[in-house]
C-alpha cells in the first residue's frame, strides 16, 4: 500500500484500510472515543485528508465505523504545522549599525492611550497594543526616527521602567499575537539615522492583512450606526481564506465579530440593483455572473444539478419577523428579547449579576422591548451600573429564499448578532 | 565595440539615470515631518506630496502596504530611501502628463524570493506529513511487539491520544 500526500486540494482523501485501523485501535482503544469500539463484524477504516494554505499544512483522519445499525465518525488530527516553523524565514535584510544604548520608561496608561482602542483591552498589569503603538512611544520618548511596516497584530505590553531599548527591540523578534497566540515577529535594523522594523513573515502578513480601503468604510459604518450593516457584512464575507480568520484583529475596536456564511457571500456578490431586487421580491438568477452562480451553488450544494434556479430573494429578520419592510409585527408577537450584558472587557468589578458568562465574567440577560427598558431593569438591580460598560447584543438574521423554475423554493439563513455600545443602542432601535 | 557591449552600456546608463535622478533632484532635499501609524503607502505618499510638492505615487501592487513612519524634519529623499530599503521596493522617476512623478514599486525578483520561500516551506511540510503517513502505512506488517515499541513515535503519538 502506498499513501502519499502530494496535493494542495482538500478534496483528496486517503483511505487506511480496515486491518491497519484495527491495529491502531488495538494499540490504544481511545482512537475511537465517543462512539464505542468496533465489533468484529464492523467495517472500520481511517480516511486521511490533507490541506494546505498560506500558513500551514494540515493532515487529519476520520475514523469511520460502519455496522448495519450504526455509523460513527471520529476526527483525528495527525499533522498541523505552520510553514514558518518548518522552514527558516528569509534573513534580515536591514542595516545593522549599532544603536545608542538608551533606556525607556512608560506607564501602562500611556500604552493604553497610544493604542486608543474603542474598547480598552487590558489584562493584569498589561495592555494590548500594536507594534506601531510601541514604536510611537519609542519615537516620543527617545526621539527615534522610525520607518516600519504595519500589520494588524496585537501584543501584550506592560509598563516599562528604565528598560533598555535593545530589550524592547528583541522582544519584537519573538512576539505572539495575544488573541491568536500565533507568531507576529518582526526584526529591526538601524542605519545610523533611522530605526527600521519589518515583519519576519511578510508573505503571510500580507495575505492576512485587510487593506485600509476596505477596512475604513467598515469602521466608519460602525461609528455611524454602532454595528455593521448588511452591506459591510457581505463585503467581509468575501474576504480571502487567509484574511477572514484574522478579520477580528483587523477590526480590533469594532464590537461586532464578523460572521461568514454562504448567504452573506452570495449577498456580498450581488450588485446594488440585484440587492434591491432581492429585497423586493427576488432577483433573477439568469443574469448571475459565474461567481454569483458558484456562490448560489455553494449555498445549496444538494440542489446542484437537480432543479434550475429561478430567482433569489433576501430579507432581514428579527425574532422570526421580517424587519427590512414596513410590515408591522402582529399584535400577538412576544416582547423583543434585548440582551444587555456587561462588556467582556470591563475592568470594573462593581456589578454582580445573577448569571455568569462562559468566560466567568458577570453577565445578566434581560428581555425587554427597548434598551431603555433593559437599562431601567439593570439599574433596579445595580443602581451604580455605568452605561458605558454595557453592551446591547441584538440578534438579526438574513434569510435567502431561492426559488426554482418549478415554483418550489428553499431558504437558508444566518444569524448576524451585533454588539452595540449602550450609548448607540437607542439610535439603532 | 560589440553590440553586446553597447547594449550593456545603455542598460548601465539607464540604471544610473534612474537612481541618479533620485539622488540629484534638489526637490528631494525638502524636509518632511511625518507621524503616521498603519496608513496605506499610497496615502502616506499623498501626505509627503502635499508637504513637498514632489509628485509621488505607489505602484498598484504596493499601494495597500501599511506603514508606520515617525520622521522629524528629514529630507524627503531620506524618507523615500528608507521606505525602499525597508520594503525592498524601488523608486523610479516617470513622466506622466509631462510632469515628473516618482513611483515606488516592487520588482519581480523580490516577490519571487518570498514565493520561493513559501514553495520550499510547503514542500518540506508535505514531506514531513508523508513521513508520518508512511509510518502509519507500515503498521500493517508489524508484529504486536513492534507496534508497542512504536506507540510513542510520531505520528502515533499524535494519532493515538
Amino acid at each position: 500500500m502506498t499513501l502519499h500526500f502530494d496535493s494542495l486540494s482538500d478534496e483528496d482523501a486517503w483511505l487506511v484500510p480496515d486491518d491497519i485501523t484495527r491495529k491502531l485501535i488495538e494499540l490504544d482503544p481511545n482512537v475511537i472515543t465517543a462512539n464505542g469500539q468496533p465489533a468484529p463484524g464492523d467495517s472500520v477504516n481511517l480516511e486521511f485528508h490533507a490541506t494546505a494554505n498560506q500558513e500551514f499544512v494540515y493532515a487529519g483522519a476520520y475514523c469511520k465505523v460502519r455496522r448495519p445499525s450504526h455509523y460513527s465518525i471520529s476526527q483525528i488530527t495527525l499533522f498541523r504545522k505552520m510553514l514558518a516553523d518548518i522552514h527558516a524565514l528569509p534573513e534580515n535584510h536591514l542595516p545593522g549599525e549599532e544603536m545608542a544604548d538608551s533606556e525607556v520608561t512608560w506607564e501602562l496608561t500611556e500604552v493604553v492611550k497610544e493604542a486608543n482602542l474603542p474598547v480598552e483591552q487590558t489584562g493584569e498589569g498589561s495592555a494590548v497594543a500594536n507594534r506601531s503603538d510601541i514604536l510611537a512611544l519609542l519615537h516620543r520618548k527617545l526621539g527615534l526616527q522610525i520607518i516600519a511596516d504595519h500589520y494588524s497584530e496585537w501584543g501584550s505590553w506592560d509598563a516599562a521602567t528604565a528598560r533598555p531599548l535593545k530589550e524592547i527591540l528583541s522582544r519584537f523578534e519573538t512576539m505572539r499575537d495575544c488573541s491568536t497566540a500565533e507568531p507576529c515577529q518582526a526584526y529591526s535594523g538601524f542605519d545610523g539615522e533611522f530605526l527600521y522594523m519589518r515583519a519576519k513573515d511578510v508573505r503571510l502578513c500580507n495575505a492576512r492583512e485587510i487593506p485600509n480601503r476596505l477596512l475604513r468604510p467598515w469602521q466608519a459604518a460602525y461609528a455611524r450606526h454602532g454595528c455593521l450593516g448588511l452591506n459591510e457584512l457581505g463585503e467581509i464575507a468575501l474576504l480571502s481564506e487567509s484574511q477572514f480568520p484574522h478579520a477580528n484583529s483587523n477590526l480590533m475596536g469594532i464590537g461586532d465579530r464578523p460572521v461568514t456564511s454562504p448567504v452573506l457571500k452570495l449577498y456580498g456578490l450581488l450588485n446594488a440593483r440585484q440587492r434591491k431586487e432581492a429585497f423586493s421580491g427576488g432577483t433573477s438568477v439568469s443574469a448571475f455572473t459565474p461567481a454569483q452562480r458558484e456562490a448560489l451553488t455553494a449555498l445549496l450544494p444538494t440542489q446542484k444539478d437537480s432543479k434550475p434556479f429561478e430567482a433569489v430573494a433576501v430579507g432581514i429578520y428579527k425574532d422570526g419577523w421580517r424587519i427590512d419592510k414596513d410590515e408591522p409585527a402582529p399584535a400577538s408577537a412576544e416582547a423583543t428579547p434585548v440582551t444587555v450584558a456587561m462588556d467582556d472587557q470591563t475592568t470594573s468589578d462593581e456589578y454582580h449579576y445573577e448569571v455568569k458568562s462562559g468566560s466567568g465574567k458577570s453577565i445578566k440577560v434581560i428581555s425587554a422591548k427597548s434598551a431603555q427598558e433593559a437599562w431601567e431593569r439593570i439599574t433596579a438591580d445595580a443602581p451604580d451600573a455605568k452605561k458605558e460598560n454595557l453592551i446591547l447584543v441584538k440578534s438579526r438574521s438574513i434569510k435567502a429564499t431561492v426559488r426554482f423554475a418549478d415554483g418550489s423554493s428553499c431558504e437558508k439563513s444566518v444569524d448576524i448578532p451585533a454588539r452595540i455600545p449602550y450609548s448607540r443602542a437607542q439610535e439603532s432601535e | 565595440m560589440s553590440k553586446a557591449l553597447v547594449l550593456l552600456a545603455i542598460i548601465v546608463s539607464i540604471g544610473n539615470a534612474a537612481s541618479g535622478s533620485l539622488l540629484e533632484d534638489p526637490a528631494l532635499d525638502i524636509p518632511v515631518t511625518l507621524a503616521v501609524k498603519g496608513e496605506a503607502l499610497t496615502d502616506v505618499l499623498d501626505v509627503l506630496q502635499e508637504q513637498t510638492g514632489v509628485r509621488l505615487r505607489a505602484g498598484r501592487d504596493v499601494a495597500d502596504q501599511k506603514v508606520t513612519i515617525f520622521v522629524d524634519d528629514k529630507p524627503l529623499r531620506r524618507a523615500m530611501e528608507g521606505l525602499a530599503l525597508l520594503l525592498e521596493y524601488h523608486w523610479s522617476p516617470k513622466s506622466i502628463g509631462g510632469k515628473k512623478v516618482y513611483e515606488i514599486w516592487e520588482d519581480e525578483k523580490t516577490r519571487l524570493k518570498r514565493e520561493d520561500w513559501y514553495t520550499k516551506a510547503l514542500a518540506k511540510a508535505w514531506e514531513e506529513a508523508n513521513d508520518d503517513l508512511r509510518r502509519i502505512s507500515e503498521l500493517a506488517s508489524m508484529t504486536e511487539e513492534q507496534l508497542q515499541d512504536r506507540r510513542h513515535d510520531p505520528p502515533l503519538r499524535l494519532t493515538i491520544r
